[in-house]
């Protein structure tokens, strides 16, 4: 081994070839709370990676300002070592990470560095593509319209709220109503899925420990194997917060231009939009509304544009976008939540007040939209759940008059039965998606009264049993569904003969 | 009403080139003048900056030459060739260069000729 090492450096030493240039260099004017001032340097140019020679090492730092006299520059790395008066180096290189299939499984930060402790990604062999963080989105020509469904594998969002790969999906709510569970579902769902999608997770100033535990789910339901995780913990200092995003989304392309769909989730865009408000008051520039700076729209809107669905001829991959915002106190009509409402193609709202009702997923079905995951919705799912928002919306407005009622008829009684049993069929627990063939089964069932019979707190029993009835002894059903994709009257016929079995046997 | 470094040196700088009062004078003013401001203390950073401003308005460059030990007069002899009368020429002496020389223009440009830059690109 030592011998080895002795030839690696002898190797090194008679290859070394002097290659004397002049480096454009500046100096370091102010340094604190990860933001440079740095004098000279002026032809740098904006978003170039800089490299600041410090006592103990070399750091790198991202050129953000670049003013008539100075470059305001933000640290990306341990800014304690820089010193007022350290030199800082021109790299002439726009800040970029490593991208390729070997990324698959692992926990990467915004730089492209392993966090997993299983080694480096890429081996001497390997020549991974340089993707930058931030880069332009494909314009006009290169789109074509949402057409493939991105199944979720929650009844409540693929039958009212589809969404299409390719598509900007919002998930918005207050903290804890489960926009992180319903983003894994999305995740796992996607094992059985035809085309798999690669599944990019960006935490943006979460606990290590919770990204520690969403790992673990996802290994833990295999989903893993065709996921990245990148994450800016809430200890890692603000500039990896505010790249975070841009480094999925440029892992996402990579996958996107191969012809490959891939989704991308940003968990979530109100910790990104803090992050990027602190480096911009620490780089001094002009505060407007809540003190985010005045580009915070086009922040989030130059990210969430380059998800797309890809023409035919550049390989019609895909990169669908599930950005997540908080909200406080259900307060949508804040600053980031109306911009990221009005850049993405619709939101899922999730609601307290539902989650703690016992409605989970909590969607308010009300103010949840989808603008064009519709054309992507399957036409058996369209036939099943075309009726399904109307009667909830009937549903409510029946409840809501029962409260003022004494004496209420049979049919009115009946119809807010029905509703009841939707609702509960709506109810799913976490980390349980189902496929679209066996949601398209169930809702057929509940939206034509074919469960009415049955009690509404029974319908989690009765809801398994009929699942089970139909993979084991109706699978051709089940699988007629799965690739036709649609129901026409004779698969119509018999799906209507295994429910009456079914329901002559509960 | 305070004044950056740079107002300061650009207001030296222009003062100096119009020749119009003598050196003792201005520079009597200057203290004064940082003296009321409470300023004192940014006079060197003032006076350096004056001067790399004067030496860029006279087309004239501000050159650092850094090296480890301090140089003997055949190599200043050496590296003054290269330089044009009228330049502003420094010295610095960095231990943890090793050997070789660094030079610095208008801080600007550097060419880094150093065992040290040698070895971590050996190294690294």
């Amino acid at each position: 081994m030592s011998q080895e090492i002795l030839e690696k450096l002898k190797k090194s030493i008679q290859d070394y070839k002097e290659n004397p240039e002049w480096e454009e260099v500046g100096k370091v004017v102010e340094s604190g709370d990860g933001i440079l001032k740095i004098s000279g340097l002026s032809k740098v140019g904006m978003m170039e990676l800089l490299s600041v020679e410090s006592e103990k090492e070399q750091v790198k730092v991202l050129a953000l300002n670049l003013e008539e006299d100075s470059v305001g520059g933000l640290v990306l790395g341990e800014s304690s070592h820089i010193k007022a008066g350290n030199t800082v180096k021109r790299t002439k290189q726009l800040l970029s990470l490593p991208v390729g299939d070997q990324l698959l499984g692992r926990v990467i930060d915004p730089l492209g560095n392993a966090l997993d402790g299983k080694g480096p990604i890429f081996s001497a062999k390997d020549k991974p593509q340089y993707n930058f963080l931030e880069n332009d989105a494909p314009n006009v020509l290169a789109r074509e319209g949402v057409n493939y469904p991105m199944h979720t594998g929650i009844k409540a969002i693929d039958a009212m709220i589809p969404v299409g790969r390719g598509q900007r999906e919002l998930i918005i709510g207050d903290r804890g109503t489960g926009k992180t569970a319903v983003a894994l579902d999305v995740i796992i769902n996607q094992k059985e899925e035809e085309n798999r999608p690669i599944c990019i997770y960006v935490a943006v100033g979460q606990k290590e420990s919770k990204v520690a535990k969403i790992v673990q789910t996802l290994k833990e339901q295999g989903a893993l194997d065709y996921t990245i995780v990148v994450s800016a913990s809430a200890s890692s200092p603000a500039a990896y917060w505010y790249l975070a995003p841009f480094a999925g989304a440029a892992i996402g392309e990579y996958f996107r231009d191969k012809g490959k769909d891939a989704l991308v989730i940003y968990d979530d865009l109100s910790k990104h939009a803090w992050a990027y408000r602190q480096i911009s008051l620490l780089l001094r520039r002009a505060p407007g509304r809540e003190a985010y700076p005045g580009d915070v729209f086009y922040l989030h809107s130059r990210l969430l544009e380059r998800s797309a669905k890809l023409s035919k001829e550049l390989g019609g991959g895909s990169l669908t976008a599930l950005p997540i915002i908080e909200t406080q106190l259900g307060d949508v009509t804040a600053y980031i939540p109306t911009n990221v409402i009005s850049i993405t193609d619709g939101q899922i709202y999730l609601e307290s007040d539902l989650f703690y009702q016992g409605t989970r997923p909590a969607v308010n079905v009300g103010l949840s939209v989808s603008r064009v995951g519709g054309s992507a919705q399957t036409k058996a799912m369209k036939k099943v759940a075309g009726k399904l928002r109307l009667e909830l919306a009937q549903f409510r407005e029946l409840q809501t008059f029962m409260q003022f009622a004494s004496d209420v008829d049979e049919v009115t009684k009946a119809r807010i039965n029905k509703g009841r049993i939707i609702t509960e069929i709506l109810k799913q627990p976490d980390l349980q998606p189902i496929s679209f063939e066996k949601q398209v089964l169930v809702l057929y069932a509940a939206l034509n009264g074919h469960f009415n019979k049955f009690q509404p707190k029974e319908m989690k029993q009765i809801e398994a049993k009929y699942l089970e009835y139909f993979s084991d002894l109706h699978k051709d059903i089940v699988d007629e569904i799965k690739s036709k994709r649609q129901i026409d009257e004779k698969l119509e016929e018999k799906i209507k003969e295994v429910i009456e079995k079914f329901l002559a046997a509960n | 009403m305070k004044y950056k470094v740079k107002d300061y040196a650009t207001a030296l700088a222009e003062i100096l080139s119009e020749n119009k009062f003598s050196d003792k004078k201005i520079s009597q003013g200057l203290i004064k003048l940082l003296e009321r401001q409470n300023d004192l203390k940014k006079s060197k950073e003032i006076i350096d900056l004056a001067e790399f401003l004067l030496a860029k308005k006279n087309n004239k460059k501000s050159i650092t030459f850094e090296t480890a030990r301090e140089l003997s007069a055949s190599q200043r002899k050496t590296l003054l060739k290269s330089t044009e009368k009228g330049d502003i020429i420094k010295e610095k002496i960095n231990p943890e260069l090793i050997a070789g020389v660094k030079i610095i223009v208008d801080d600007e440009k550097q060419l880094d000729q150093t065992l040290l830059k040698k070895i971590n690109k050996l190294f690294n």
